[in-house]
């Protein structure tokens, strides 16, 4: 078990070998019966009558349910997991868990800290049915909202920039109630968009969030004409009928996550501008001239990317037969 | 305790999980979750709903609650997915693909076991008064945030029936656009031929005349939307947009891969309105009352749902429209898990489930669970009013505030319903 368990902290520091993640089921499961069990676990696996503070060690489903609604467990954050923490407390300190018999050891303790830095996986272990169903709160592997943290300290635009920068044909509301941040659209497709409908968003520039230029006639020259905006995450041109000069056309977009270019003819000439934006996480190109390859050597080169662009219908039912 | 000397082989470890996956069913928790769509932006992003209703009582037990091995479960069988614990009735064949895309509800409850009092509630979160009527969330939506398209209505209704979705005691321009048969496009669209476009302009002009002095007598608040309304159709009318309710222009395998019925078609209709800004498509798919041979009819009826939803989530995502698409699939009560003695079952308020994704729903996961019979709630229930707060949470309507009705009588949208957020995490 010791002997185990040193393997795994070594991996941890990369010595040449294959790091080695702590198996749940084998290495932790054996502590918290030793040392928790007896009031966190149902009556026969040899708990009490009801599990103390509400809190079930005996299923991942318990687990993740915490204590009454409060989580014990936050994958990846030992020290927001009072699993770990009150167990590391110091051996005189009231609150150290367990309350009652020898603390852990210090192995031990290790132990269940690197399994929850690596991510607090369960592996195939269920243990006693129950609990929660699902996790709370976003999982431990997303990053923090980029909407949120690209709204922080940002005062939000004055009525007057907003004003300019609609014109008489763009919608310009909140990303979400309450947030600084821009959702820019043009709702009136029959009367399309010209070079000044895009320079005007210079007013608002830094608070653009989602573009959506759907639908719109898109040329090289209009688009030219699109101011630069640093919080750009999303930018809707789904048939607009752009084409690879127009695309060439964008400014950099830092912070440019998601891009829907569906239904436009664009082509493999247009890989190499959509590898500059260097934030590109999402692209949607269905029914574009870009070929197996180009989604290829877009995947390649991002590895993260999810491109959409070959969607899988359901085969066509045939009632008779059924 | 040790680790076992040699690690299970691959076929042996996938027969313990498959079995622990038959035995144990719905205790196996979803551990692991899907990312976002959208990689990126947690929380809720919907501008525009599609509500997919299941009318007469979608029995739970035979599509997104199925209960393998437990003597309820009858002749419907049980697929897997991809995600442990989310198994799905085996006529799902081509939704269980689809499972990085929803969440799931299994803890609904409602208080109306009648068709109508149950379909009215679940549309409005309010119970059935003689006094009042209340708007359905499509027309809360409509109110609230305005349509998108300056042309097009903001809430349709196909092949809904007339009791469903509308605005209440909002104004009458909330109300759907009802569309009977999604083949045959927006009915009385087109003026006769024998009107021209003088004749026509005369026929307005007297028609505003009449009306003018109407409203000189008294104003009046349902005239005046009358009035609006046939402004709107006339708009309407002249718009290009108005081939958004043409599906002629669809591919004929696209329409082959939704179903041909008309409830293939109208997700097809509804997919194409949401493309042109309409914020709110409802489409009905009726035939689940089934008191009689539940088995044999709906072998025919989830299929058909199958194939519609599957392929409305698939073509929804690859125009980069499921992000601030909501797509819910709901019905007014479950079934009961017992089987009657015609092989039907009956209504079931008690304990049934709905289907949410898009529009920020984090994909993957289950919300609530009942018992190894279906019959009973025993984690995290979800109230009918609760289910719409969740809507219009990921809608991003406001749910604190209050709203007049004509007669000065406060509502909020989703009464005193609380969102499950945890969705859109």
């Amino acid at each position: 078990m010791i002997s185990l368990c040193w393997l795994g902290l070594f991996a941890g520091f990369n010595l040449g070998q294959e790091p080695e993640p702590v198996d749940f089921a084998s290495q932790v499961l054996p502590i918290l019966k030793q040392h928790c069990f007896s009031c966190h676990a149902s009556e026969s696996l040899g708990g009490p009558k009801k599990a103390k503070a509400g809190l079930r060690l005996d299923g991942a489903g318990w687990i993740l349910a915490g204590a009454k609604g409060d989580q014990v467990l936050v994958p990846g954050k030992p020290e927001e997991s009072s699993l770990w923490s009150m167990m590391a407390l110091p051996a005189d300190d009231p609150d150290i868990m367990p309350a009652k018999g020898d603390p852990a050891s210090a192995e031990e303790i290790a132990l269940i800290r690197q399994w929850i830095e690596e991510g607090a996986s369960f592996g195939d272990w269920r243990g006693e049915a129950g609990g929660l169903t699902i996790r709370k709160g976003p999982a431990p592997d997303q990053p923090v909202s980029v909407m949120e943290r690209m709204a922080k300290n940002l005062e939000p635009a004055s009525q007057a920039q907003i004003k300019k920068a609609a014109g008489d044909k763009a919608r310009i509301t909140p990303v979400r109630p309450g947030s600084p941040l821009l959702h820019v659209e043009f709702p009136h497709k029959d009367r399309g968009l010209n070079k000044n409908d895009l320079q005007r968003l210079q007013s608002i520039a830094p608070w653009v969030a989602i573009l959506d230029l759907s639908r719109l006639p898109l040329k090289e020259e209009v688009l030219g004409q699109l101011p630069k905006l640093p919080r750009l995450i999303r930018l809707e041109m789904r048939s607009t009928g752009l084409d690879d000069r127009g695309l060439a056309a964008l400014p950099p977009l830092a912070e440019l996550r998601v891009c829907n270019l569906f239904g436009n003819p664009i082509g493999n000439a247009s890989v190499k501008k959509l590898l500059s934006f260097p934030q590109l996480r999402v692209l949607y190109l269905w029914k574009t001239e870009i070929t197996e390859a180009g989604v290829d050597s877009l995947r390649k080169d991002r590895a993260k990317l999810q491109v959409h662009w070959n969607p899988k219908f359901p085969a066509p039912r045939n009632p008779a037969s059924d | 305790m040790q680790p076992p000397s040699q690690p299970l082989d691959p076929s042996r470890r996938r027969f313990l999980t498959e079995a622990a996956r038959s035995f144990l069913g719905l205790s196996l928790l979803p551990l692991q979750s899907w990312p976002k769509l959208p990689g990126d932006l947690p929380g809720p992003q919907a501008r525009k709903m599609i509500f997919l209703y299941m009318n007469g009582g979608m029995s739970h037990l035979d599509t997104l609650d199925p209960k393998p091995g437990a003597a309820t479960q009858g002749e419907t069988e049980v697929l897997g997915t991809k995600v442990d614990g989310i198994q799905l009735s085996a006529h799902f064949q081509n939704l269980v693909g689809h499972v990085d895309k929803f969440a799931l509800i299994r803890s609904l409850h409602s208080t109306q076991g009648a068709h109508a009092t149950g379909r009215y509630f679940l549309h409005t979160s309010f119970l059935q008064r003689g006094t009042i009527r209340h708007p359905s969330l499509g027309a809360w939506l409509s109110k609230i945030d305005g349509p998108l398209h300056p042309n097009l209505p903001a809430h349709v209704a196909v092949n809904a029936g007339n009791d469903t979705a509308s605005a209440g005691f909002l104004s009458a321009r909330h109300n759907p656009l009802p569309i009977g048969d999604p083949g045959s496009g927006l009915q009385h669209s087109r003026r006769p031929n024998h009107v021209d476009d003088q004749r026509a302009a005369r026929r307005l002009d007297r028609l505003q005349a009449m009306n003018q002095k109407l409203a000189k007598q008294g104003q009046n608040a349902g005239t005046a939307a009358y009035a609006q309304a046939y402004e709107q159709a006339l708009k309407l009318m002249q718009s290009r947009d108005l081939q958004a309710f043409q599906l002629d222009s669809e591919p004929q395998w696209l329409k082959e891969a939704y179903g041909q019925g008309r409830f293939g078609q109208g997700c097809l209709l509804a997919r194409r309105l949401v493309e042109h800004d309409v914020r709110f498509v409802e489409v009905g798919l009726g035939g689940w009352d089934t008191h009689n041979d539940n088995f044999d009819r709906l072998a025919e009826l989830v299929p058909e749902l199958d194939q519609a939803l599957s392929a409305l989530l698939a073509d929804l995502q690859a125009r980069g429209l499921l992000e601030e698409t909501l797509v819910v699939l709901a019905s007014e009560f479950g079934r009961t898990p017992k089987i009657n003695d015609r092989t039907g079952r009956d209504h079931f308020p008690q304990a049934f489930s709905a289907l949410l994704a898009g529009g920020g729903i984090r994909g993957g996961q289950v919300h609530g669970q009942t018992d190894a019979t279906g019959e009973n709630i025993v984690a995290d229930p979800v109230s009918i009013p609760d289910f719409n707060a969740t809507l219009a949470y990921g809608l991003g309507l406001p749910l604190e505030k209050e709203y007049f009705s004509p007669s000065g009588r406060p509502f909020r949208v989703a009464d005193k319903g609380r969102p499950v957020r945890s969705l859109f995490a």
